[in-house]
């Protein structure tokens, strides 16, 4: 198959203006080579190759998607460690932890035991993306496989780590909780947000009560009801949201602060 | 004298060659553009539509498969504006020149140019190619006509249509209903007049049953609100009468002109359905006859 209109353009790439229009027009020699390729075999190396090209653009979710058109029957053992590992690098990178794990749990079916240093990285990536998931026990077994021939401090250090480890809240609790205003807002560890939950909603609540001993009927039910449904509502779901948003940021602390040491 | 000859000849073989060869080799890029996009490899078919594309380098042929080829890739990205240039570059000797022209002209028509869809089609209707597509041609038409109101037109370019092309019958009969349907005729005033006597009633009147059944249960509520505290105080003279008074008048005179504008609303609404509905219409046939 010949390309009369991506031959001048491949053959100047070297003199594009940009590093993108390089990076781009490589990816997509490497398609056309795949495109191009008459046999499982070629059109592997060069999915690979493209690969590469999408980790340096920072496609991550497009590099995951062209290991997913790779034919693994037609893998060498070399390619095979290649391509595990920048399939889990790559969903790691992508921020799709639940396909890190699953592409590390099939590597170790599929790679033999002695591809030693592809499976120490993948140890890696596996404890930085259970991690990332909250699953503390499996994050700190692989972390620990990783560092098997570090120096015992360093392995004090991140035991030590996973011994703090953040306790997620559920945020669906919060949201009961907040049955009671103020209470779910507590639970998610927003003291101030909790006092002011509670303070709309007990106001409220009194202004509707005092109007009802007053007879303001209307006053009470439209007036002080119709204002408290909706913080009333509004106070759950910000109850919930918060508690979320807690998980994310101890999720987040703890594994900037592994991913420092695993990576030192 | 006959060295001459076969040198001519060696000339006109090779020239041909050439041509054909750049033709061929366009066809290559053709099938990988089409390979791209029906892997949804859009990222790298966007990278293939916008490679510089020196037209001196091409016999007319190849350039014009490249440019449909650049044309077709921008329209699926949904880059209408750069999709319909490239289609109203291929030239009429082309495959692609009716699909270009037809696709160009409803890209035309999405940015909103009626005259440049027209001037393509007018262009087309003078080639040879055009007589196998008499009644597309007038379908496209008609669709132009009804999006600008004009009746006159759509009923010369309605004699074109058989109802018996399975492309295009359907698509017939529903542009004849978009054509004998019109909106109500509603008046601001009267929306206005009755949401003053029974609040909503004016939205409901335009058609907005939802929003006028909520407009009188929130005024009436604060209408009762303020009734309330004043029989209770006897006098209007306190801070709930006038807490609830003043946000009762805010939102019954909201109301009034929320209906007043509910009418402009409504056929604003009207015409975007309808025009909405006349270029889906016209893109329809498109993709069972250039399938």
């Amino acid at each position: 198959m010949a390309f009369t209109y991506l031959c001048a353009p491949f053959s100047v790439s070297a003199q594009s203006t940009t590093e993108a229009d390089v990076l781009a027009l490589e990816a997509l020699r490497l398609e056309r080579a795949v495109f191009a390729s008459d046999s499982a075999a070629a059109a592997n190396c060069a999915l690979l190759a493209k690969v590469e090209v999408r980790k340096q653009q920072g496609l991550y979710k497009e590099a995951v998607s062209d290991l997913g058109r790779v034919n693994t029957w037609a893998l060498d053992a070399a390619q095979s460690e290649t391509y595990y590992h920048q399939k889990a690098l790559c969903s790691y990178l992508a921020a799709l932890f639940e396909e890190t794990l699953a592409t590390i749990d099939e590597a170790r079916l599929y790679l033999p035991p002695t591809a030693t240093a592809t499976l120490r990285e993948l140890s890696l990536l596996e404890a930085l993306a259970a991690g990332e998931r909250g699953d503390w026990v499996r994050s700190e077994g692989a972390a620990m496989t990783y560092l098997h021939d570090a120096p015992q401090e360093v392995r004090n250090e991140v035991a030590a780590l996973y011994k703090r480890a953040p306790r997620l809240r559920n945020p669906m609790v919060a949201w009961y909780l907040s049955l009671v205003p103020g209470v779910g807002q507590f639970y998610a560890g927003e003291v101030w947000s909790g006092v002011v939950s509670l303070a709309v909603n007990g106001g409220l609540i009194a202004f509707g009560v005092g109007e009802a001993v007053a007879h303001h009927w209307l006053s009470a039910w439209l007036g002080a009801g119709g204002m408290l449904s909706t913080t009333y509502f509004v106070g759950q779901e910000r109850a919930r949201q918060l508690t979320e948003r807690r998980n994310t940021r101890l999720l987040r602390n703890h594994n900037d602060r592994l991913r420092e040491i695993l990576l030192q | 004298m006959s060295r001459r000859i076969v040198c001519i000849v060696a000339a006109i073989v090779v020239s041909l060659g050439g041509v054909w060869g750049q033709e061929h080799h366009a066809r290559g890029d053709y099938e990988f553009g089409l390979y791209l996009l029906g892997g949804s490899h859009l990222r790298d078919a966007q990278t293939l539509a916008t490679l510089p594309l020196d037209d001196t380098q091409f016999a007319p042929a190849a350039l014009d498969t490249l440019h449909y080829l650049r044309g077709w890739i921008h329209y699926n990205l949904r880059d209408i504006k750069l999709s319909t240039a490239e289609f109203e570059r291929v030239g009429s000797g082309s495959e692609f020149y009716p699909k270009s022209t037809f696709y160009g002209a409803i890209g035309h028509l999405s940015l909103g140019n009626k005259e440049g869809a027209k001037r393509l089609l007018d262009h087309f209707s003078a080639t040879p190619q055009a007589d196998h597509h008499r009644e597309l041609l007038a379908f496209e038409r008609a669709g132009i006509a009804l999006l600008e109101g004009d009746t006159e037109e759509y009923n010369a370019q309605r004699n074109h249509f058989t109802y018996t092309n399975f492309a295009l019958a359907e698509q017939e009969r529903i542009f004849d209903r978009i054509a004998t349907t019109t909106p109500r005729d509603l008046s601001p005033w009267v929306a206005g007049v009755a949401s003053a006597v029974v609040p909503g009633l004016g939205k409901i009147y335009a058609g907005n049953v939802g929003e006028g059944i909520a407009s009188f249960l929130l005024v009436g509520a604060f209408a009762g609100l303020t009734a309330e505290s004043w029989a209770k105080a006897g006098t209007p003279n306190n801070w709930r009468t006038i807490a609830y008074g003043t946000i009762g008048s805010l939102l019954y005179i909201g109301n009034i002109f929320g209906s007043v504008a509910s009418v402009k609303v409504y056929y604003e609404e009207f015409e975007t359905t309808r025009s909405g509905a006349v270029m889906y219409g016209l893109h329809i046939p498109l993709r069972s006859i250039f399938r």
